[in-house]
């Protein structure tokens, strides 16, 4: 099962953070997969929150000079340790969005998992590619935000 | 004041994300549920026990289900004053009301007294509802309002039931 959280609102984020700790309580095997290195010395709430309940958690940066290939085969690998649960990629759209994995490489490994994983991607802007493919999609859309200028708020915001 | 609303998946399991990085950092956290069963025992209140997070659900499950209609609004009455103390007591740093925004769409709860409550709360809380359909009164007051579109719906798309763990 593929779950897609995109858009421009809040929600992203915590929507799958809200599922794994669902899933936690239940014993069912869970992760998290993060594509986005530049919180790795600062820990935020998330980071905590993962630690504190004992969820195993990854982060993937971006691509050195073998490219790519080697950050998709170590969440692909994760993926395909697991019969079950649930697996958060976290920023898998926005990832594919700068270019660093391609679309299709990408669908085409969700595609042939047939197992009982729910596999759960968030980013802003949706891949037409992995939306094609998903089973559930939900549109995080801004409907109100706060001012721009006033400062993000630890344990609510990240 | 954060509020999720819309008819996609997301608005619970947001707020209970939210909790989570919340709690992550040290802060007090709270949900109470309106419409769920009291004493239910989904996948968020088996973690949120062993993580010390309290969720307190008083209801008598969904509403199209309910027998009873005054009772189900009764016991929506009485969380309601629950909610109301607990964030007069300013005490605990993010409070969710899971699928408050029902409660006040049916009339059972004044949205006015709910609006103003939030709205005058202790200035150092946060306040998280959620629910579809959000009332005009609530979302005027918000700071955040977060629209979980659906594009794709398993449950109505190809018939799939909801399932523990992932679903409640």
């Amino acid at each position: 099962m593929l779950v897609v959280y995109h858009g421009d609102g809040a929600g992203k984020e915590s929507a799958a953070l809200g599922v794994l700790f669902r899933a936690h309580g239940r014993e069912l095997p869970v992760r998290h997969v993060r594509f986005d290195d530049t919180r790795l010395d600062d820990p935020d709430g998330d980071d905590l929150a993962l630690q504190k309940l004992g969820i195993p958690s990854d982060v993937i940066g971006e691509p050195g000079a073998n490219g790519a290939d080697p950050l998709w085969n170590c969440a692909a690998h994760h993926m395909s340790a697991m019969n079950e649960g649930v697996i958060v990629l976290e920023g898998l759209l926005d990832a594919v969005t700068k270019g660093w994995l391609s679309a299709r490489n990408v669908a085409d490994t969700f595609a042939h998992d047939d197992s009982l994983l729910h596999i759960i991607v968030t980013g802003r802007k949706p891949v037409p590619e992995i939306v094609e493919i998903a089973d559930l999609v939900s549109n995080m859309r801004a409907v109100k935000q706060r001012d721009a200028n006033s400062p993000a708020i630890a344990g609510i915001d990240y | 004041m954060i509020i999720n609303t819309g008819d996609g998946k997301g608005k619970t399991t947001a707020a209970l994300g939210l909790m989570m990085r919340a709690w992550g950092r040290g802060m007090s956290v709270k949900m109470f549920q309106f419409l769920k069963h009291t004493g239910a025992r989904f996948g968020e209140h088996r973690t949120a026990e062993r993580a010390g997070i309290s969720i307190e659900s008083r209801g008598d499950g969904f509403t199209w289900l309910s027998k009873d209609m005054d009772e189900t609004a009764a016991i929506a009455i009485d969380q309601w004053a629950h909610c109301k103390a607990a964030i007069n007591a300013g005490e605990t740093d993010l409070i969710v009301l899971d699928e408050a925004t029902y409660p006040v769409t049916y009339g059972w709860l004044d949205a006015d007294e709910v609006a103003s409550t939030i709205a005058n709360r202790p200035p150092h809380i946060h306040i998280v509802v959620t629910g579809r359909d959000a009332h005009e009164k609530l979302v005027s007051i918000a700071d955040v309002v977060t629209e979980m579109e659906d594009v794709k719906h398993p449950y109505r798309d190809y018939g799939f039931k909801a399932q523990p763990g992932l679903d409640f």
